[in-house]
């Protein structure tokens, strides 16, 4: 007979460094933040897809 | 929360609290144009020099690194920026609470490659610098002083970093100088050369025009993802995604094609993409002694950002998160220093190889992590499952290994691989009208969204329900 405390160990969170623990409660009390707002992707659209089709349109052009 | 864990924050891997995230914009993007602006512009200058003339070889490489960048941006930015974490600790999510070695194996190989170049670069130059000035004479015992250079080199950026981010911001406020120094030389060389630059031919240019145009658009893509190991350290310093947006896509993405077009126009009139030896024909010594201090305060401002960079992603290992920064620090340099002094050669040898390979790995790697944070979890991350490594915790999957971005990892390298082999450069079909970053990115990110469909059913991952 095995002992059940062998063959089925029950998983448990190891323990996380009490700085880290309060850093993540900190965290997770703030709530959820923002990633980008509207002037963000804005920015990413013109810089990032706008402006380079722009380039690659005079390029091939020129 | 103590002064001492403040101190200490930016040298863990550990998320920054909101009172830690001081860096402004005009930091960041003076911290983020001295880590871009390296030896590295030149080469990447001189590969598309190889393929395209002076307007289009800079027009494809300037929105190739656009568009790499906002890829990189999407990848690592919402995760890094929201938690104040590094690029290794946001893969977490989609390669499990274990599976993160693999990105983190990436992170280590690209930064050690990468700032073990610029080392070499940095001791050669010193080297020239010393002869021009007149410290040294002239004389072939001086390829000896290159390893010790590198020595030196690696003590100095190992005592800069001791003070962690805030060395890293340091060495940036002092040597940002050397983008505008670099941009002088650019407006020397084509207000001296401009007939000979626009009548130049590159010199391994396909019959293919298009061919060519995409492979700038390509070099240019390769070499902004590789800045994907670098970003998340140092975008956690800012405290949102509005901060972050305008110094990466102006600081970091933007100085790359620029001075690249020193190597460019270099390659291209007097073939050679080296500044040293073309600002000497150019304007003489006085010239190529300011070049040398450019290429110097260049290549050490980017190795300091990287090694920092570097360190802060060793410490997502367990087994490294207790030890001091200085063991940390001694474990990154060590490499770059070796590397640096036993093998220098090679690595000018193999660079072209190497930034193939470099977009080989990353471009999947962004497709995979930008379709899990905006379609999958549509940005609901658990910052405490990222530092848990348990059966219970979400980001385990199984034995803390999702297949799902493994399977979609290799789909991605082996797309890159069929449509342009890095290696021989040899293509298929559709790569002249698609690239191979961007189908390789596209591919991993199918693939991974597919997979995770699967993983979801299977109750793993911590998906949201729709």
């Amino acid at each position: 007979m095995t002992d059940p405390e062998q063959s089925d160990p029950a998983p448990r969170a190891p323990a996380l460094p009490p700085q880290l623990e309060e850093r993540i409660a900190a965290i997770e009390i703030a709530g959820r933040t923002s990633d980008f707002d509207t002037s963000s992707w804005f920015w990413m659209i013109v810089l990032g897809v706008v402006i380079p089709l722009m380039m690659l349109a005079v390029g091939w052009w020129a | 929360m103590t002064t001492r864990a403040n101190a200490q924050a930016d040298e863990s891997a550990w998320p920054l609290l909101p009172e830690e995230r001081r860096w402004g914009a005009a930091r960041l993007t003076l911290t983020l144009a001295t880590t871009a602006a390296a030896t590295w512009c030149y080469l990447i200058g001189e590969s598309v020099g190889s393929y395209l003339g002076f307007i289009k070889g800079g027009l494809a490489l300037g929105a190739g690194c656009m568009i790499g960048m906002v890829l990189v941006l999407l990848a690592a930015g919402p995760t890094c920026v929201r938690f104040g974490i590094d690029s290794v600790a946001a893969t977490k999510p989609q390669f499990g609470s274990r599976g993160w070695v693999v990105p983190a194996a990436l992170q280590a190989v690209s930064i050690i490659g990468w700032n073990s170049l610029l080392i070499i670069f940095f001791a050669k130059s010193a080297v020239q610098l010393s002869v021009a000035l007149g410290i040294l004479d002239v004389g072939p015992r001086h390829a000896a002083l290159v390893p010790a250079l590198t020595v030196l080199a690696c003590t100095i950026i190992f005592a800069v970093l001791r003070r962690g981010a805030t060395g890293v911001s340091m060495v940036s406020n002092i040597l940002v100088a050397h983008v505008f120094i670099g941009l002088w030389m650019l407006y020397l060389l084509v207000s001296r050369r401009w007939p000979e630059l626009m009548a130049a031919q590159p010199a391994n240019a396909s019959s293919d025009h298009l061919w060519n145009y995409t492979t700038g658009i390509e070099l240019g893509i390769g070499a902004t993802l590789s800045w994907w190991p670098y970003i998340g350290a140092m975008i956690r310093m800012a405290p949102n995604g509005r901060t972050i947006v305008l110094p990466v896509m102006l600081g970091m993405a933007a100085p790359v094609p620029i001075l690249s077009l020193i190597g460019l126009a270099g390659s291209l009139v007097l073939k050679s993409s080296d500044p040293t030896e073309w600002l000497r024909i150019v304007g003489g010594p006085a010239y190529a002694i300011v070049s040398l201090t450019f290429v110097t305060a260049a290549n050490f401002g980017t190795t300091t950002a990287g090694i920092y960079a570097s360190a802060v992603g060793l410490r997502n290992f367990a087994a490294l998160q207790e030890r001091t920064w200085t063991t940390l620090l001694l474990i990154t340099i060590a490499p770059v220093a070796l590397v640096g002094i036993f093998i220098p050669e090679l690595f000018f040898a193999k660079f072209g190889n190497f930034l193939a390979l470099i977009g080989v790995a990353f471009a999947p790697l962004c497709g995979i992590q930008i379709v899990d944070y905006f379609v999958l979890r549509r940005g609901r991350i658990d910052i405490r499952a990222i530092y848990v490594d348990s059966p219970d915790q979400p980001y385990y999957f199984w034995h803390g290994i999702n297949p799902a971005a493994m399977i979609a990892l290799a789909a991605g390298c082996y797309t890159y691989i069929t449509f342009l082999n890095p290696l021989s450069y040899r293509s298929i079909a559709p790569y002249p009208y698609l690239t191979a970053s961007l189908p390789s990115a596209a591919a991993a990110a199918l693939t991974y969204f597919l997979a995770s469909l699967l993983v979801n059913r299977a109750g793993r991952g911590g998906y949201p329900r729709p």
